[in-house]
């Protein structure tokens, strides 16, 4: 082990990654430095503004500050291994095999141990923020309430559950290596969707294994009255910091060197993950025995689509099913769809009603195409040449990228609606109002998710690509949310106001049909700007090839 | 510019007279494999390949796309692991110990893909403490290859905004930095314009020169005749022939010929024009 070198190869991992959005030349954000100011200052602020702030608590509300800080600093371990797991399936499992496979680290002289703590160590530090974040708006809180021996040693179990995060995010590469290798020149499409579907399935059952609700819920049928904390070692710095509020130290000290022995398993096991599938072998994929070129014609060609427009949204399917690095935009929606469900499955008495049902609806038409649409550009890399230098229309190019997403969001809305109608029925035409604000937001996020991709891409096809800048990611982000929301509220009121919650509302029940009336408007006006938005952008796109 | 003996150093030298004559060219050679086989599925794409470079010799490796030339190279540097065989570098079991393997080797992939958003400097500063150069080292090696390959105004560029040429030169100035034993060049001078490709050629001999021993893949076979002391031909994974460029073409009949006629003739492609003829242009 060599630590300059892990250290080297962590910091520029680091800023390959900060650097992704800003082309050929180091900015001065782009340093590993300025960040850790950024997180000094993350740190110092809160810490002031809570010093002043806990002395405004009324006595009265003392009890219940000591409670909630106590309740904060357990679950902040969890959270940290909890937000590195979900980032990391989002931005540092999008590689794909050919430069997994070419990616410099395979043929410098670094050991698998090395690697693996140099990356680890990177991702931890990307998600470092959101630790000096909580570390400076629970120290005032711990210091003032009495709960100052607990801080120290929540903040070191934090961080090293920030590192656990990251070891298992190791983990999870190392896996897809293996699962790409397997299919490797593998005959047949079934082939490819069995790989297709073992990713996202991998992505998924990962995923789920470390919702802590899932996770107990899971344990809690297995182990029925046994202690959980013992068998679920995610758990264990918190269990750790549980320990310590009720002065148990033989507890506390057996929690936080178990917890320790744990980050080190599963560095272990990363590492040994990593040099059995250091470098995995390009995929190649063989559709069928014959060397004979058939051209076909294409199904979508009946559904208006010109043949250009209609070869490129074939085009867009291919790459979505058999690119590696794809498969994580159509895993991540279900992940978070089926994260939602669970707790609506496990305990459907729970639900308050139809509301629920309807805002669950209304996350998969937000989230899917924009995802979808906005790293459809990015997700090109340097072949994005050969498609702008194609004789192609502007809107020959939005209908053939956005097919894909509009079948995939389509066929998501449609099955959630379907799950959330058997858990909490909403009347039919209820649901049937939900369906066309759900088509109306699908069509306005994707716009806008093209919009941006057009605006924003980032064409790095190599380690840890997103295909979107940050600041389109955002800019996307903020833009469907109030697009959707915006479509969503009117027939949302009517829902809430007619008993879709529990409990009173201040409103009486408003009609659906003046509030579906609205929403439709509301929709109309939004999909003609969106595509206002999508186009201009495809416009730019194209002329400044 | 260091000096590097060609000879053995003593306790290799020792176990080499201790053995039997066909190992002692193992112990002789930098870069040593003994019936090297790998498959992908039912596709052979290294079928039984011994080959061996000794020092100071720069060795062609040539053969049709998909002959298994990179995935040669690839087990050599103990990135693909073979199913059968033995892979010796500079006296290191690659098998048991790429790591050690890789220290004695610079290396050009065929599509190197470097960290696109490091500037040169920072890549090269990576590469140089992944191969244990002191910061005194680093700085020196780098600039005078910076120099030598006129990329000393990009130092400070991060490499996503480099061409293909550029790129090529940062991985040719990471091979070289660490002063290796061994260089593994997979299509090396793709992209590079005529004068840096001249520098690297210049490069190659005064390494070999010094005793470096040189594995140079190329589909330019002017560039493998100029540059090469001996060339390997393998088609399918396997050799078809190997020896001095005169070597080659007395054995296959054409002495006169170019390297190319000789080329397309031992790997079965001479009827270049008939296809043409097909293609109704």
């Amino acid at each position: 082990m060599r630590p300059a070198l892990i250290l080297t190869l962590a910091s520029a991992l680091f800023k390959s990654y900060l650097r992704s959005s800003r082309r050929a030349r180091v900015s001065f954000f782009s340093k590993p430095k300025i960040m850790l100011i950024i997180d000094i200052i993350l740190f110092t602020l809160p810490a002031i503004v809570m010093f002043y702030a806990v002395d405004a608590i009324p006595p009265e509300y003392v009890a219940a500050a000591v409670n909630l800080t106590v309740q904060a600093l357990i679950s902040l371990p969890v959270l940290m291994t909890l937000a590195t797991i979900i980032s990391g399936l989002m931005f540092e499992l999008g590689q794909g095999s050919a430069v997994s496979s070419s990616e410099a680290v395979n043929w410098l002289p670094v050991t698998p141990r090395e690697y693996v703590a140099a990356s680890a160590l990177s991702t931890s530090s990307l998600y470092s923020f959101f630790l000096a974040l909580t570390a400076g708006i629970t120290l005032p809180l711990a210091a003032k309430l009495g709960l100052l021996y607990m801080w120290p040693v929540t903040i070191l179990l934090s961080a090293l559950s920030l590192l656990l995060g990251a070891f298992i995010v190791e983990f999870l590469r190392a896996i897809m290596n293996r699962v790409s290798s397997t299919v490797y020149r593998k005959r047949g499409r079934l082939a490819m969707a069995i790989r297709l579907i073992a990713l996202i399935l991998l992505f998924s059952i990962i995923q789920l294994a470390f919702q802590p609700y899932v996770l107990y819920w899971v344990l809690g049928q297995i182990v029925g009255g046994i202690q959980l904390a013992w068998v679920v070692p995610f758990v264990w710095p918190s269990t750790a910091i549980i320990s310590l509020a009720s002065y148990d130290w033989l507890k506390t000290t057996l929690f936080v060197s178990l917890s320790f022995f744990f980050a080190l398993v599963a560095y272990e096991t990363a590492s040994r993950l990593r040099r059995r599938y250091w470098s995995p072998v390009p995929i190649s994929i063989t559709l069928g025995a014959s060397s004979e070129y058939l051209p076909r014609g294409s199904t979508s060609t009946r559904l208006g689509f010109n043949p250009i427009a209609s070869a490129l949204a074939m085009k867009e399917f291919r790459a979505l099913l058999r690119r590696r690095e794809l498969a994580r935009f159509i895993a991540i929606p279900i992940v978070l769809a089926v994260s939602v469900l669970i707790p609506s499955l496990t305990s459907p008495n729970d639900m308050s009603g139809r509301g629920p049902g309807f805002f669950i609806a209304a996350f998969v038409p937000f989230l899917i195409p924009l995802m979808l649409s906005s790293i459809s550009i990015g997700s090109e890399g340097n072949s994005v040449m050969n498609l702008l230098g194609l004789p192609i229309k502007p809107n020959d190019l939005i209908k053939g990228k956005l097919a894909p997403t509009w079948l995939i969001s389509c066929l998501s809305t449609f099955g959630i609606i379907a799950v959330m109608e058997i858990i909490a029925p909403l009347s039919l035409s209820d649901v049937l109002a939900t369906l066309v604000v759900s088509a109306m937001a699908i069509a306005i996020n994707s716009f806008i998710g093209l919009g941006i991709a057009a605006r924003w891409p980032d064409y790095t096809v190599g380690s840890r690509s997103r295909y979107i800048t940050l600041k389109g990611f955002a800019i996307g982000m903020i833009l469907s949310g109030f697009a959707t929301l915006a479509v969503y509220a009117p027939v949302g009121l009517h829902i809430i106001t007619s008993g879709g919650v529990r409990g009173p509302v201040p409103l009486s029940s408003i009609d659906l049909i003046p509030m579906l009336i609205i929403s439709v408007v509301l929709g109309s006006v939004l999909i003609v700007l969106s595509h206002i938005f999508c186009k201009k952008g495809i416009e730019n796109l194209l002329s400044n090839f | 510019m260091r000096t590097r003996t060609t000879r053995a150093p003593p306790n290799r030298l020792i176990a080499w007279s201790c053995q039997p004559l066909a190992k002692r060219r193992q112990y002789l050679a930098n870069i040593s494999l003994t019936g090297v086989s790998k498959s992908f599925g039912t596709l052979k794409a290294v079928n039984e390949l011994s080959l061996s470079v000794e020092p100071g010799e720069i060795r062609g490796l040539l053969g049709p796309n998909g002959s298994g030339k990179s995935t040669t190279m690839k087990i050599i540097m103990g990135m693909l692991k073979p199913d059968s065989g033995n892979i010796n570098v500079c006296g290191v079991d690659v098998r048991s110990k790429p790591v050690e393997a890789r220290m004695h080797i610079g290396y050009v992939p065929e599509t190197p893909f470097l960290y696109e958003y490091l500037s040169a400097a920072e890549y090269l500063d990576l590469v140089g403490v992944a191969y244990g150069l002191d910061r005194t080292e680093r700085k020196d090696r780098a600039s005078e290859l910076l120099k030598a390959l006129q990329m000393d105004n990009h130092i400070n560029e991060v490499m996503s905004g480099f061409s293909q040429g550029m790129r090529q030169k940062i991985a040719l100035i990471s091979a070289l930095m660490h002063r290796p034993k061994v260089l593994i060049l997979d299509e090396p001078l793709n992209g590079l314009d005529p004068r840096s490709a001249r520098i690297v050629k210049e490069i190659l001999h005064r390494l070999a020169d010094e005793g470096v021993s040189i594995l140079f893949s190329t589909h330019v076979l002017e560039i493998a005749d100029a540059i090469c002391n001996k060339i390997t031909i393998i088609a399918d994974g396997s050799t078809i022939a190997e020896g001095t460029s005169k070597q080659i073409k007395a054995m296959s009949g054409l002495k006169d010929s170019s390297l190319e006629d000789v080329f397309l003739k031992l790997t079965g492609s001479e009827d270049t024009a008939k296809i043409v003829e097909a293609l109704r242009l």
